[in-house]
């Protein structure tokens, strides 16, 4: 009854992507450069602010998929802060998707850092009047004040910064876990535990900064102390997500079929409803502290995404609000709350994608609302169109394509299993009581 | 005349030693859960493990059935939101005709909202549904298991003390239906049980 590692182990015939890594290398960068041309395209034949809106889809894509890479980092930390023996049979999966933060954010972020006038208002700190046929210009005081911190050079610097930080933090755990494959020994775990301490710490503060950066600081003139939190938990649950849903598509190709069972589909199951009740909870915070004071330098934020029930602000946006208290939190919770759901793969991978759509339109509702003209500060969100949808289509092709081909090039050749970690063993023999 | 009877008419009982239980002590997990199937496996109802730490797959091997908390804790939590909601809507958005004034609600203004305002009824909500789905998840366990229990019988055997250190036990209960002295004993010596005893229980005979 109780399990022997080796014995387990010795059975799984193969315990690496193989050849299979290279075909997924293929298309995924077959996808990536098919996606990012069909979105290069658009900004050339889209029309008016075409640049814009298909940089604004491509932020989208990359901070879904970046949010995922993420929080697969403090997965891999979080669990040897607890040194947690359910994960080690899958904690492999999240190292590699925490290794590929460094390549895949050093690619990321060039779009954004080469196209930072055209995304953020706080570039152009004027305020444009219209008299008669003219624009008059009025510097705008509230983004003079940010300007210390809100300007080009120190937003390029500190966008190269977090990359190069939370990327060596994913090649450092990659790299000692991966030498624990050929020796084992205990002491490398607890390299890893201690170095996971300082690391989670410096993991909370940068992921804060670049949730900020990249996607609060849209409109300079809005704040919110909890928005990196808003944006980890839903990556969390993506993270989770794609997990369930990887393993299972490998296990149908006959990987990792010893290791990991419907006990650690479990485990996932419960992580994701955590993080999808989280982000509710993280998300109505922020909501109800602004809806209570409705102070209007912080109401228009929400007022731009129709979050609100006066019939004079509801635009478009108010569906996605709509969508997302229903599809993020009400019908998932409901869906989700019975074990039985969690042990039965199909359904589980069913709510597993269904949370990954959710998290996207999350990131949609965050970001679109935002594109306004430059030159009309605090005007009007400009409406989606055609080319908004095809951007973002292609935008999430691109994207994903490209991190599926850093993945599967990091996974390479590696073993899927951290075959010599010391509580493999009490990972195999896991059950949910 | 008669003297008055001083002496009480009953008797105080002897308190005396009853068969309770029977204690079988393991050395390791694999022959307890060994041994917890066959014991499943011949019948038995009224028994139970006890282990030094939480042992995998031991649910299994006794066959226990899964638990009905659940229900009870999804009901309890349906219940507090629908009371949360009832409350907040009755005390602050009511006002109701031909009702005394100590029942009536107070229909105010706050901070310039409607008086049903859904994000302010949230959190108490939010509290009312944990509140009582946590405690009906204590409590339900507690009764559920039939705890607590002030003593336990198991107590008094000298080997049982080693449960907290190194050793497994099983219980059966000599009430059990399937319960046969000699028998079930002989069945507990061939699972390799290192040692195998009764345990007795204190009881005061009232007629």
């Amino acid at each position: 009854m109780s399990f022997h590692a080796s014995a387990i182990l010795e059975d799984a015939p193969q315990r690496t992507l193989g050849e299979w890594g290279d075909r997924l290398f293929k298309l995924g960068a077959a996808a990536g450069l098919i996606g990012l041309a069909v979105a290069g395209l658009l900004m050339g034949i889209g029309g008016e602010h075409a640049v814009q809106r298909v940089l604004y889809a491509y932020i989208v894509g990359f901070a879904f998929f970046f949010s995922i890479a993420l929080a697969a980092l403090l997965f891999v930390m979080v669990h040897f802060l607890a040194k947690t023996g359910t994960v080690t049979t899958y904690r492999r999966l999240g190292e590699i998707l925490a290794g590929s933060i460094l390549p895949f954010g050093i690619l990321g972020v060039i779009p954004v850092l080469a196209g930072v006038s055209e995304i953020y208002h706080w570039m152009h700190p004027y305020v444009y009047e219209q008299v008669g046929d003219e624009l008059v210009k009025h510097p705008d005081a509230i983004i003079k004040a940010k300007a210390s911190y809100l300007n080009g050079g120190f937003f390029i610097g500190r966008m190269i910064a977090y990359v190069l930080i939370l990327g060596g933090l994913g090649q450092m755990f990659l790299r000692i876990s991966t030498k624990q494959d050929a020796n084992p020994d205990p002491v490398l775990t607890q390299r890893m535990q201690a170095r996971a301490t300082w690391g989670t710490i410096l993991f909370a503060i940068c992921v804060t900064f670049f949730a900020t950066d990249l996607i609060k600081s849209l409109d300079p003139h809005w704040f919110s102390t909890i928005f990196g939190v808003y944006y980890f938990a839903g990556g969390f649950m993506a993270f989770h997500a794609v997990l369930a849903l990887s393993i299972t598509r490998m296990q149908k190709r006959g990987l990792l079929t010893q290791s990991i069972n419907k006990e650690h589909f479990h485990d996932m199951g419960k992580m994701m409803f955590a993080m999808m009740v989280f982000w509710t909870y993280i998300a109505f915070s922020q909501y109800m502290l602004i809806w209570y004071a409705n102070v209007p330098e912080e109401t228009v934020w929400y007022i731009r995404r129709g979050a609100t029930t006066d019939p004079n602000h509801v635009n478009g946006w108010s569906y996605i609000c709509l969508l997302l208290l229903f599809a993020h939190f009400f019908v998932p919770f409901l869906g989700m709350v019975s074990r039985h759901i969690k042990r039965n793969r199909g359904r589980l991978c069913f709510w597993a994608a269904w949370l990954l759509v959710i998290h996207f339109v999350d990131m949609i509702w965050l970001i679109r609302p935002e594109l306004r003209d430059h030159h009309l500060a605090g005007g009007p969100t400009i409406p989606v169109n055609w080319v908004d949808v095809t951007a973002l289509a292609a935008c999430a092709v691109g994207v994903g394509g490209v991190f599926l081909a850093i993945v599967s090039r990091v996974a390479a050749q590696r073993s899927l299993v951290a075959h010599n970690d010391p509580r493999l063993s009490e990972g195999l023999a896991f059950e949910n009581v | 005349m008669t003297q008055p009877d001083l002496e009480p008419q009953t008797e105080a009982t002897e308190p005396r030693e009853a068969d309770w239980a029977v204690l079988a002590e393991f050395e390791d997990v694999d022959s307890l859960l060994h041994a917890a199937q066959a014991v499943r496996d011949r019948g038995f109802t009224r028994w139970d493990c006890h282990t030094p730490f939480p042992v995998h797959h031991l649910d299994g091997a006794m066959g226990m059935r899964p638990t009905r908390l659940p229900w009870l804790v999804l009901g309890a939590g349906m219940t507090g939101a629908l009371l949360g909601v009832f409350f907040q809507l009755y005390t602050m958005a009511t006002e109701v005709e031909h009702l005394p004034s100590i029942l009536q609600g107070y229909k105010m203004i706050i901070s310039g909202k409607p008086y049903m305002s859904g994000p302010a009824y949230v959190p108490i909500t939010f509290e009312l549904t944990i509140l009582l789905s946590s405690l009906t998840a204590f409590g339900g366990m507690l009764m559920m298991n039939r705890l607590p229990w002030l003593y336990n019988p198991l107590f008094k055997s000298a080997r049982f003390r080693r449960v907290t250190d190194d050793r497994f036990f099983v219980v059966i209960r000599t009430d059990d239906p399937v319960f046969e002295d000699e028998k079930t004993i002989e069945m507990l010596k061939g699972l390799d049980a290192v040692s195998v005893e009764a345990v007795t229980e204190t009881v005061l005979d009232e007629d």
